[in-house]
């Protein structure tokens, strides 16, 4: 009766598991979950980072640059006139604009900063540097050429609400400034660079964001354009974008799981029909995989709503994981032994999910959702083997292939050799090899903190982005000041005390310029200064006033205009939907705002050293260097990991105590956890910097190790079929991981690699498990 | 016989405005028989015929609330894609010159509006699709009325005005606050390489390249 419940359980479990999974497949089907961008797979940021880094992402995320580089005997017009036709036709027209439009926003920014009367109080560089110095006369002279020279000035406002045009000099001061060798010319960029013609043809997409389709369709049709622009005599044509590398990315992923997948699922067929020469098998442990990746899938969409392709690429590990638990009840299935078995892989599921779970826990997305994905995979693998399996089979089936058996023989050989050496001796080389593992990492470890590291980016495309940034000479989207604190007014000084740092940045080489908010919009103590400078200079009683025979309502609008305060609050609201390349807001109590850069070199450091050699505090600017924090967060993601690893090992090994009652179980944790720490040591001496993805591959070797160790461990008839079950699986699992390890992304080429050493090393350390046996016999 | 004579009377009549031609503008009406309506591209080659330009200005400037205009008065050197050097006399002296090429510190606002005048003096305005032209009158008397299509423009210029006859005489900006700049030129004479005088105030175009 008991039993017949349990049965129950278990067919209820797979019933419920397979409806919450087709319930997410069906959400699968219905929109787009697969999600492609690098931040999926670093490590999550404080509110204000992520909320500017947003920001950032929708300026620059969906625009391409279509760069055109010709000799200078091309008529380069005309081919920006073929271009233009191009881009005006079928996909084109419906998918992208140019982006010169941005110019109208400007408009619209300088347009409103004028109708917020900040006029007066807002001085250009120039301006309030001829006013503190008291240089009258070239104020004078700059009032009058505005006057009475030839029109230059573009003035924002009326003649009678900002007569000497401060807010037109401030806004032009303020203007990003195209590259030197750059000019607007109808809806292109043009001219010369390296002593070509060039034309620079910004380009947005009509949607806010693309879906994996429209990316792939965009680097098809611009490939397209780019090829056709480059069969033209005299003519070099390159396209960037984020976009670009996106469609790479996703197309080197669909490649690899297609085909890690197929070679996975080939190399199973023919180990199955080599061991076991009969479909039965082979459709039973194909079905356990298939459904196990469907439940996998199927949850993974409802709990994170959206999967990265990365966490679907680790997916295709569950394919030589999940195949474990079909291959031991195939390998030892008898009547007699079938509740031996459901314990023992029911052991290994815990422990294994116990150390997966340990990783929903983690800051980076793709981290969490793997745990997720192989957690839920392993129990639906699990659940259907325990429930198929009576039904299809009535006893275990016998392997067919010598070379397999004669292999399982030799590893249980090698487990008895090693439970009859020297005790002292074994326990001597195991605790000399652990020591001096630990000790040679604690000298050597390096983690690798480049985000590099994550992503191989496609030489082609990183040499287009090169070369447009250096003809365009754009604001950094990855290198920026945040400044911070308690009111806006408090953020407005801090900028203005960064001016100077700005200025002697720009004067050392570090960045070639930036854009300060607080220039357009002073703090009110600056206002204040600005207030008393314009009434000394053109007040009534002013040094340069009196020299102009200007009309009485001009001087009337200036008078009304100093007594005035320009509310920040209302500017400040405006700013925020309305600049460019400057982010503000609130976030939490506090009120932040970015500084963008031109051009910042990577090795810029900030705080500045003083004169005297120490760091100079500004506690309230943060320098944000993108690439340096995700590496360093990167870094700190993989040592916590790494500590976890440990805590997991622990944990398991009290559970094991506590299941077991003997500390001679402790040998199922001890195997993988010497198999990590050896992998760690041939990583390290070969020279690899350890990511995180190293270590998330340590937590499967520790998973798998969990497998063997306590089937071996179960089996007290230290049967060959044991260690041709464990052979099989560690096969399978390095077939896959052997394939993981060739990718071309280098996170997920890491994460193979470890495994495959770990697998390994597992198979030839779980015999080691036979020494704790024969001790429990002695005792 | 009546045609021999009105030859000779022509061929008199022409040798001084040959002798001066060699020093001032060429003439639309040179080359055309009379009063007929102007093209675009004779306009254009009036404009684009000479290098180096050198005249005197007179120009009146009316902002919205100021009763008077303000007037200012002086000479200017004009060199193709160049330069625009604009020497104020009254009622102040100062020399501005507008280059084509980006000056340091110059800002993306200034170099357009350099750019733009540059454009109307080189006639270069007249290829551009950032406005439309709406050509009248003769080739004696011409008037082009340019009209921005670009927002970034109409925002502060809502019109040019080019007449001329000969040659450039006025230019008018209309700009969008209200403020309009009424420019004539007169004395105006073209070069061939720079006076002296004007290497103080633009001296890279004298240097011998």
């Amino acid at each position: 009766m008991k039993a017949l419940s349990g049965v129950k359980a278990l067919n209820l479990g797979l019933l419920v598991l397979a409806l919450v999974a087709a319930a997410g497949w069906w959400q699968f089907s219905q929109t787009n979950v697969v999600v492609t961008d690098l931040a999926g797979v670093l490590p999550e940021q404080s509110a204000s980072s992520t909320i500017v880094q947003a920001r950032l992402r929708e300026l620059a995320g969906n625009r391409v640059l279509l760069g055109i580089f010709a000799e200078p005997s091309v008529n380069l017009e005309d081919v920006v006139g073929q271009v233009t036709a191009e881009l005006n036709s079928d996909y084109f027209a419906r998918q992208w604009h140019s982006d010169v439009a941005a110019e109208d926003d400007f408009v619209d920014l300088a347009t409103g900063l004028a109708s917020l009367s900040v006029s007066s109080l807002v001085l250009a560089p120039e301006d309030r540097a001829a006013l503190v110095s008291g240089d009258y006369e070239l104020a004078d002279r700059r009032l009058m050429n505005t006057l009475f020279g030839l029109p230059t000035d573009v003035r924002w406002q009326p003649f009678a609400s900002d007569p000497y045009n401060f807010l037109g000099r401030a806004i032009d001061a303020w203007t990003p400034n195209l590259a030197d060798s750059l000019t607007l010319s109808g809806n292109y960029l043009t001219g010369e660079f390296d002593g070509q013609r060039v034309a620079v043809l910004p380009l947005a997409a009509v949607q806010a964001s693309l879906d994996f389709d429209e990316v792939v369709e965009a680097q098809k049709e611009f490939d397209g354009l780019i090829r056709q622009l480059n069969s033209l005599p005299g003519i070099e044509a390159l396209a960037s974008g984020a976009v670009f590398h996106i469609a790479k990315s996703t197309h080197d992923a669909q490649r690899e799981i297609s085909l890690f997948s197929l070679v996975s699922v080939l190399g199973i067929v023919l180990l199955f029909t080599l061991a076991f020469r009969t479909g039965k098998a082979l459709l039973f442990t194909a079905g356990s995989v298939a459904f196990g990746c469907f439940v996998a899938v199927g949850v993974g969409v409802l709990w994170f709503e959206q999967l990265h392709v990365i966490a679907l690429v680790f997916g295709c590990s569950l394919i030589g994981v999940g195949v474990d638990y079909a291959f031991h009840y195939v390998c030892m299935g008898d009547p007699d032994n079938l509740k031996r078995l459901k314990s023992a892989s029911f052991l290994a599921l815990v422990s294994t999910s116990v150390a997966y779970f340990s990783l929903l826990q983690s800051d980076i997305t793709v981290v969490a959702q793997v745990a997720v994905l192989s957690v839920f995979g392993l129990v639906g693998a699990w659940l259907s083997v325990v429930v198929v399996y009576p039904q299809l089979f009535t006893q275990a089936l016998p392997i067919r292939s010598r070379s397999l058996i004669k292999s399982a023989r030799g590893l249980n050989a090698w487990g008895f050799s090693l439970s009859h050496a020297n005790r002292f001796y074994l326990v001597g080389v195991v605790v000399l090899s652990v020591v001096g593992g630990v000790l040679f990492l604690g000298q050597t470890l390096k983690f690798n903190d480049s985000v590099a590291g994550l992503y191989e980016t496609d030489p082609a495309l990183v040499q287009s982005d090169v070369r447009m940034a250096e003809v365009l000479q754009g604001f950094s989207p990855i290198r920026y000041f945040l400044v911070s604190a308690k009111s806006m007014d408090r953020v407005l000084e801090e900028m203005e005390s960064m001016k100077p740092i700005l200025e002697d940045m720009v004067d050392a080489g570090g960045i070639q310029g930036y854009q300060l908010l607080a220039d357009l919009l002073p703090s009110r103590q600056m206002q204040q200064r600005h207030r008393q400078l314009l009434e000394t200079a053109y007040g009534l009683e002013g040094h340069v006033h009196d020299k102009l025979d200007l009309a009485e309502t001009a001087r009337l609008s200036l008078a009304q205009k100093l007594s005035t305060s320009v509310d920040t609050a209302a500017t400040v609201g405006f700013l925020e939907t309305h600049l460019p390349h400057v982010w503000v807001g609130q976030v939490g109590e506090h009120f932040q705002a970015t500084i963008p850069l031109l051009n910042p070199k990577a090795e810029l450091r900030f705080p500045p050293k003083s004169e005297s050699g120490s760091e100079k505090e500004i506690e309230s600017v943060t320098y944000v260097d993108q690439p340096r924090d995700w590496g360093r967060g990167l870094t700190q993601a993989a040592q916590s990991a790494l500590w976890v690893f440990v805590l997991v090992a622990v944990l398991v090994g009290g559970v094991l105590i506590a299941v077991f009652r003997t500390i001679r179980s402790l040998s199922i944790v001890l195997i993988p956890a010497c198999s990590g720490l050896a992998v760690l040591v041939l990583l390290t001496l070969f020279g690899q910097a350890i990511s995180l993805f190293h270590i998330f591959g340590l937590y499967l070797i520790i998973g798998l190790g969990f497998d063997y160790g306590v089937f071996v461990f179960r089996d007290d008839e230290a049967s060959e079929r044991c260690f041709s079950a464990v052979l099989l699986s560690a096969l399978t699992t390095a077939l896959a991981f052997g394939m993981l390890s060739q990718s071309s992304t280098p996170m997920i080429a890491s994460f193979g690699l470890t495994v495959l050493c770990g697998t390994i090393f597992n198979l030839f350390l779980v015999p080691g498990i036979r020494v704790f046996q024969r001790l429990s016999e002695h005792q | 016989m009546i045609s021999r004579y009105r030859a000779i009377i022509l061929l008199v009549l022409c040798v001084p405005t040959a002798s001066l031609s060699a020093a001032s503008v060429p003439s639309l009406a040179e080359g055309h028989a009379g009063d007929q309506t102007v093209e675009l591209n004779q306009i254009r080659a009036v404009l684009t015929d000479s290098e180096h330009l050198e005249g005197r200005f007179h120009q009146e400037q009316r902002l919205p609330g100021v009763v008077e205009p303000l007037v200012s008065q002086g000479q200017f050197y004009f060199v193709r894609d160049r330069a625009l050097l604009w020497q104020t006399q009254m009622p102040f002296a100062s020399d501005v010159v507008f280059r084509s090429e980006r000056q340091r510190g110059q800002s993306a606002a200034q170099r357009r509006m350099s750019k733009l005048l540059l454009d109307i003096f080189g006639a270069n305005i007249l290829d551009s699709s950032d406005f439309d032209h709406e050509v009248s009158g003769s080739n004696l008397d011409w008037r082009v009325l340019l009209t921005p299509q670009r927002k970034s423009i109409s925002k502060h210029i809502t019109e040019i005005e080019l007449q001329g006859g000969g040659r450039l005489q006025t230019t008018t900006l209309v700009f969008a606050e209200g403020r309009q700049s009424h420019i004539e030129f007169t004395d105006v004479v073209a070069h061939l390489e720079m006076p002296e005088h004007f290497c103080q105030s633009i001296s890279e175009l004298c240097e011998s390249p």
